[in-house]
Order: C-alpha cells, then structure tokens, then sequence
C-alpha cells in the first residue's frame, strides 16, 4: 500500500508538470486556444481503446478457454473503458462546439465512438446484473467491443469525416510534443495504478462470492 | 445601401478548455473515490468472513 501511494503521488506531481506543459504549449495556428483540448482528449481516447482490447482479450479467455481468472481483467478493463470512454465522448463535444460550432454531428468517428461506449456499458450491466450466465453476456459484448475498435480508428479514414485524421499526432508540431506525450504517459500511468488497484479488487470480490456460496451450499 | 449584416458567433474558447479538464479530473477523482469505498466495503466483509470461519 506504501508503494502504491509513493505511485500516487508521483502521479499527482506528473499531473502538475503535465497542466504546466500544457500552458506553456504553443497556440495552434487555425483553432487557437481550444486546440488544448486534444492533449486530454487523445490520451484519454487511446485508453479507451486499450481497456476495449483488454476487456475484449479477457472476454475470448473466458469464452474459449472457460477460465473465470479471466473475470476480475474484463470487469476492471470495462470500468476503466467506460470512465476512460466517458471522458472522451465529454471533451469531444466541447471541442467540437467551437472548432465545428456544434456539439454534436452524427459523423462516422462519432457515432462508432459512441456504439462502443455503450456497448462497453452494456458489457458492465450485463455482468453486474445478468445472472449465472452474466459473466458470458459480459464477454461476448466486450468481444464485439473490441472488434469495434478498428472501426472507430479507421472510420475517419474509411468515410467522409469532420473529424481530424489519426496522423495528426505523428505531425504534431515538435513544440506541442512534450505537453502532449507527457498528459499521455501520465494518463498512462494513473489507468495502469487503477487497473492494479481495482483488479486486486476484483479478485477479492470473486474469492467472497465463492466463500459465500460454499457457505449457502454447507 | 445593403443591410445584410454577418451574423457571426464568438464562443469564448476557454471555458471550454477548463470545462474539459475539469470534467476528467472530476471524473477520474470519483472513480477514485467510488474505489475506496467499495474497497472499504469489501475490507469489512473480509473481516466478517473471517470471524464467522471458526
């Protein structure tokens, strides 16, 4: 516990040199100040993505191999999915308002966005409240999820799309660099400490419920 | 004489900005928050269990 909390502190010190590099970033030269967004934004877009493949990953465990080790990955990728999912489908809009002057556009990267966000959170209630077969449901919708993946990383590229293309980081100006892969790397660090936290917890979880079920079965 | 005047709209940009990473800082905070409860939770059935095993 020790360890983990010297672990949140280094991230919370990140975080504050993170908001600073972001500050000091330069202005983009077409949007200007809302520009910003997109070092919060992408990060947190990449994690959804990751915790998709994870949950999907953890889903096919459990599904071919029948083995429920695989339960506490899928639930915790998916909780992380959703937070992650939530905040991308958040500062988007707020970004779009004044980069597009709406909020929302029922475009191709949007709308396959927001499909797996949703999809992700079906997998969570599905689990959480699906029955004896829950576990099942859950990880046949995060194996959809993850298939959805590529879809909504291509789609800007496979449709006709406002939003900008996945190249923009690879020619990102060399000046905007260290605030953007620093918000990354420490966006990184803080899912990988909660993964950590919320997977021994899981565990636990499943360890409890098969205690009490032994006990109900006594 | 043209009257036809542009109507333009000016959306300041940062609210939206600190609107952006307000919402993930919140967000990730109550995730936080939400695990240490329910590890609190858990931290009592442990003890629970463990006092009804003989």
């Amino acid at each position: 516990m020790k360890k983990f909390s010297l672990l949140a502190l280094g991230c919370g010190l990140l975080f504050g040199l993170c908001t600073w590099l972001v500050v000091r970033a330069p202005n983009e030269f077409t949007m200007g100040l809302i520009q910003r967004i997109f070092y919060i934004h992408v990060p947190c877009a990449m994690l959804f993505f990751t915790m998709a493949f994870v949950a999907g990953g953890a889903g096919m465990v459990l599904l071919v191999r029948r083995s429920m080790a695989a339960e506490p990955w899928m639930k915790t990728a998916l909780e992380l999915g959703i937070l992650f999912g939530l905040c991308v489908l958040v500062t988007g809009p707020l970004w779009g308002r004044k980069a597009w002057g709406h909020w929302w556009v029922w475009d191709a990267r949007l709308t396959t966005s927001l499909i797996l966000w949703l999809t992700l959170v079906m997998a969570r209630f599905a689990h959480a409240y699906g029955g004896p077969g829950g576990a099942q449901l859950a990880a046949g919708l995060s194996i959809f999820g993850s298939i959805n993946v590529p879809f909504v990383y291509f789609s800007v590229s496979w449709w006709r799309s406002i939003h900008p293309e996945p190249d923009v980081v690879r020619t990102l100006d060399p000046a905007m660099r260290p605030a953007f892969w620093g918000m990354t790397a420490t966006m990184a660090l803080l899912c990988t400490l909660l993964f950590v936290l919320r997977l021994r917890m899981a565990r636990l979880e499943q360890t409890i419920e098969e205690h009490t079920v032994e006990e109900e079965l006594e | 004489m043209n009257n036809t005047k542009l109507l333009t709209e000016t959306i300041p940009a940062w609210p939206l900005v600190v609107a952006a990473y307000g919402f993930v800082w919140l967000a990730v905070l109550a995730f936080v928050a939400w695990t240490f409860a329910k590890l609190h939770r858990l931290q009592s059935q442990v003890r629970a269990l463990e006092n009804s095993t003989p």
